[in-house]
């Protein structure tokens, strides 16, 4: 098998790590349902 | 006798999966039909690892273990390509748009992906787009389900010699009464069984080729110079294992991208999301999903090319033409019967996880978001409406699939590409823009659809250069732009700023 088709099967696997890092260092907050009082700043600024 | 001495073990093992899969709609059947929230979203109290599986058990169906995998045979090795693509997108949509849909839909109440349009945007063409998304919706789904009950009623025919009408008539409404009994209760649970199932089963089919011709060194041996040839009649020599030798990479994209981007468009996926108990539970999926996606595309995408090791020259010249048989061959060359009970079920697991979602997402379309929007009606009556749509639309399937058009397969993948192109700049502007307006959001589906249309029929097959660029590409680019430049020209339609707080928080 040459290199790049060789990459697309260690790519997932890197990519799969990459993102349980990116998820361990992220602050995820869940609000309740009809939750007036949501703290989103936190997570979802918005544009 | 002799029928059933040859097939006990498979019917065994599916009498018992399916057996498992109706308990459980039963099971919930009660606590579903306690109202609107619960039977829709299972009242946002499901936890991560179920929602996990049943987002990765619903992306991936039959068409994934038999015709993707099947793909390689003609493709090589590099297929998998299509899988990191997929992969990408899979994190894409847990990162990018999960817990802000999440939050986003709990605040506003909203129980389905055509009420979110409505409740966020607030604008005069609200209830029309809400309408017409739910209409898009029928209408799209339609075709990727007769497309999923037909591989099943032809896998069970060639199989366990079902007759095709009573194989699509078992897989159909098998699915149905769970689905109608216990609504996202037990899509969801079922939907998680099944998830496991096909991971397992996913990894048990890449390691058949393997055993079967004496282990890992031989098989790579063995299909790094084939004498078998391509479809065109020319010898495939070192192809399986070279980059894109077999296929071209604008290919691979194309269908990278048309079926990836189904994990941030279709409702059938983004429902998920509403469902997630916790913040503990949306970052234990956020991480496993991909994990559960990727082992299995790992062990799938180019398990066709891995197939040409188990098949001599006359095998591989019919199998080369129909790339969709190369799972059952492989299955029935390496001829043990658990192992065949066992793929069969995780692949019918695969069929019917993806059925139940999309029955459950037409339903609520009908009646949440067309019927009840202009006769209002109660919780019981929406619930009960609900179970008659989804039963009344599963006969329409039935009598499809007994009857399928002739270009199915191109309309289950354009119905996928008119849903990436016409509800992903709605949903990613209305999570993330504040500017972002009903106008915008209205004309980009509209964009979207018809940029998929004019592409498709219009240019693609048509002029020279632009066959292997998928309608995607050009009608997700369109429809983005159409999203941004409406919204900015409709600023005065932007919903008011007390409505925006309440979604996006107060500091922003």
């Amino acid at each position: 098998m040459d290199f790049l088709t060789s990459v697309a099967y260690w790519g997932i696997a890197v990519l799969v790590i990459v993102n349980a890092v990116i998820v361990f260092r992220m602050n995820v907050y869940i609000n309740k349902e009809g939750d007036e009082e949501t703290e989103p700043s936190k997570y979802q600024p918005g544009v | 006798m002799n029928y059933l001495a040859q097939n006990w073990v498979t019917l065994l093992l599916i009498f018992i999966y399916v057996a498992m899969c109706l308990y459980i709609g039963w099971w919930f059947k009660k606590k579903a039909a306690e109202g609107v929230s619960e039977y829709y979203i299972a009242k946002r109290e499901i936890p991560g690892w179920v929602v996990s599986l049943a987002f990765f058990s619903t992306f991936i169906s039959t068409n994934t273990y038999i015709g993707q995998a099947g793909k390689a045979f003609n493709a090589g090795l590099c297929w998998a390509w299509v899988g990191l693509f997929w992969t990408v997108f899979c994190m894409i949509s847990w990162l990018l748009l999960g817990p802000r849909m999440r939050n986003q839909t709990a605040s506003l109440n909203s129980v389905t992906i055509p009420d979110y349009f409505d409740y966020r945007y607030k604008s005069s063409l609200s209830k029309i787009m809400r309408a017409f998304a739910a209409f898009v919706i029928i209408f799209a789904t339609l075709w990727y389900m007769v497309g999923i009950a037909k591989g099943c009623a032809h896998l069970l025919d060639s199989v366990l010699h079902v007759p095709y009408v009573w194989g699509a008539f078992l897989i159909v409404f098998i699915t149905c009464a769970y689905t109608v009994w216990g609504g996202m209760y037990s899509v969801l649970w079922t939907d998680a069984i099944q998830g496991l199932m096909m991971f397992f089963v996913a990894i048990i089919m890449v390691m058949l080729p393997a055993m079967y011709v004496g282990g890992w060194g031989d098989l790579m041996t063995s299909i790094s110079h084939v004498t078998h040839v391509t479809k065109a009649g020319k010898p495939m020599g070192d192809g399986l294992v070279t980059f894109c030798s077999l296929v071209s990479f604008l290919y691979i994209l194309g269908i990278g991208l048309a079926v990836g981007m189904k994990q941030i468009a279709e409702p059938r996926c983004l429902i998920r999301f509403y469902s997630v108990d916790n913040a503990k539970s949306m970052k234990f999926a956020m991480i496993a999903t991909p994990i559960f996606l990727g082992v299995s595309l790992i062990c799938v995408m180019g398990l066709g090319a891995l197939v040409h090791g188990m098949a001599s020259e006359e095998e591989a010249a019919y199998l080369v033409k129909h790339t969709d048989q190369v799972i059952g061959f492989m299955l029935a060359k390496f001829g043990n019967p658990w192992v065949s009970g066992i793929c069969l079920a995780g692949l019918f697991a695969a069929g019917m996880s993806s059925l139940a979602s999309v029955m459950l997402i037409v339903g609520t379309a009908f009646i949440g978001d067309m019927w009840s929007l202009y006769r209002p009606m109660t919780p019981p009556q929406t619930v009960f409406r609900t179970k008659v749509t989804i039963v009344v639309y599963c006969f329409i399937v039935f009598l499809l699939t007994v009857h399928p058009p002739m270009n199915i397969v191109e309309l289950t993948a354009f119905a996928g590409a008119v849903f990436a192109s016409s509800f992903f700049p709605a949903i990613f502007g209305g999570l993330y823009l504040r500017w972002g307006t009903g106008h915008g959001a209205f004309w980009s589906m509209l964009a979207g659809i018809a940029s998929c249309l004019i592409w498709r029929l219009g240019f693609r097959f048509t002029v020279p250069g632009l066959k292997n660029i998928h309608e995607i590409i050009p009608s997700f680019i369109i429809a983005l732009c159409v999203y941004l430049l409406i919204s900015k020209m409709t600023q005065s339609k932007v919903p008011d700023k007390a409505h925006l707080d309440r979604i996006f928080g107060t500091t922003a």
